[in-house]
């Protein structure tokens, strides 16, 4: 390895670590998964500092060019690193989907209580829109109703089988 | 009768107690904030618990915030934070759901605020020594990143038992990234907040499982000594933009 080319990696690997930090402290990036880039950043830049490491680890693991190992190495760390934000992926959405039904369900039933009280303290012809509105509500249930006994029953089948 | 007290007139110190599967605990402890120590108000945050602790919490009629999804301690924590941000509390206490922090020195760490300080930890190492063990090591090495970073010596940085005040409590309504952690605590050290300590003693946790389990120790520690050294810090520059 000449000198030149660990000048140039050193230098490489450390302005990595320098940027990364820099945009890691100035983006709103969540601590937790700015640990991951400042731990590998620093990997990086010990390993351009003392590269026999490489050398010694794919001796022992019998790899005959210490760059295949070099590949191997990153090629793994980055592998795992896209699992886990997949995990991560999928769970945020799911999480949001959550979410997003709970308010939906949370809001619908604070505007049916909210109609409910209007058409008590209402009198006269507007008494009439309010129990209009409960029908329609009190359908809607029924038929919510009918459609998980349907479920029901399909599962009660599939069990059955 | 002390009960109905509470309800008309608002107390300034806001108890969070984060509960997560705490069926066994949730019960003593919130009991024991609301036999004993009616002139605070409280705030237990169910984090999604998959146990009965929600059902304990519905049943005995608890202030409750009841999150849909869990966040985790410092998720649960900042949903604490909000709350009491928007009602306007001046000063915010956690004690943990588990049973650990013994409500007695919260009137310690209030006199001690009045003294002019904006976070105050209740501290297990002030006046006794650590104790030799793998979960002291990683207490000192946060330590040393605490006196590196902000100049100042915390005796328990990972002390969860703290204090904080309003303008504490407006920055971590407006950082996302600020949980309670010493990771916060250097940030806003370095930010102009005023720390101090007071000596409490912590009780073993009685039943349930911590969030800390020893398998997370490591990482937990990987993360505060990262955050301390490299992410925290550099707020500096803009010192006493958050605070005050």
């Amino acid at each position: 390895m000449t000198l030149q080319l660990r000048i140039i990696l050193f230098a490489v690997s450390a302005l990595t670590m320098i940027m990364i930090i820099k945009r890691v402290r100035t983006s709103r990036m969540r601590i937790d998964d700015a640990v991951f880039w400042i731990v590998f950043s620093f990997l990086l830049l010990i390993l351009s500092i003392f590269p026999k490491i490489i050398w010694f680890i794919s001796d022992l693991a019998g790899i005959e060019t210490p760059a295949n190992f070099l590949f191997i190495l990153i090629f793994f760390v980055l592998i795992i690193r896209l699992f886990q934000l997949n995990i991560k992926l999928s769970q945020l959405e799911s999480k949001m989907q959550e979410l997003v039904q709970r308010i939906a369900v949370d809001e619908t039933l604070k505007r049916e209580t909210v109609e409910k009280v209007i058409s008590k303290n209402e009198s006269g012809s507007l008494i009439e829109d309010g129990s209009k509105n409960m029908t329609d509500s009190q359908d809607m249930l029924m038929r919510e109703a009918a459609a998980s006994g349907t479920d029901d029953g399909e599962k009660n089948d599939i069990s059955h089988t | 009768m002390t009960k109905e007290k509470r309800k008309n007139d608002l107390s300034d110190t806001l108890i969070i107690v984060p509960a997560y599967n705490e069926e066994e605990n949730i019960e003593r402890v919130v009991d024991h904030l609301i036999e004993e120590f009616p002139q605070y108000d409280y705030v237990v945050i169910n984090d999604a618990s998959k146990d009965r602790t929600f059902e304990i919490i519905k049943r005995k009629k608890y202030n409750c915030l009841d999150l849909p999804i869990n966040l985790g301690l410092s998720g649960g924590f900042q949903a604490g934070m909000k709350y009491a941000y928007i009602k306007g509390y001046s000063y915010v206490v956690q004690i943990d759901g588990d049973g650990q922090h013994r409500p007695e020195y919260i009137e310690s760490m209030k006199e001690k605020m009045d003294e002019g300080y904006d976070i105050v930890i209740g501290s297990r190492y002030l006046e006794k020594k650590k104790p030799e063990s793998a979960r002291t090591v990683g207490s000192i090495m946060i330590e040393a990143a605490l006196r590196l970073t902000t100049g100042g010596w915390i005796k328990d940085p990972t002390s969860g038992m703290r204090m904080y005040d309003r303008k504490v409590i407006e920055a971590y309504n407006k950082n996302a990234n600020f949980r309670p952690e010493p990771d916060t605590i250097s940030c806003l050290i370095n930010n102009g907040a005023r720390v101090a300590e007071v000596p409490v003693v912590m009780d073993e946790r009685v039943g349930g499982t911590s969030y800390l389990t020893p398998a997370n120790a490591l990482k937990y520690m990987v993360q505060m000594m990262v955050s301390i050294l490299f992410i925290q810090d550099i707020k500096r520059k803009n010192k006493g933009e958050m605070i005050k």
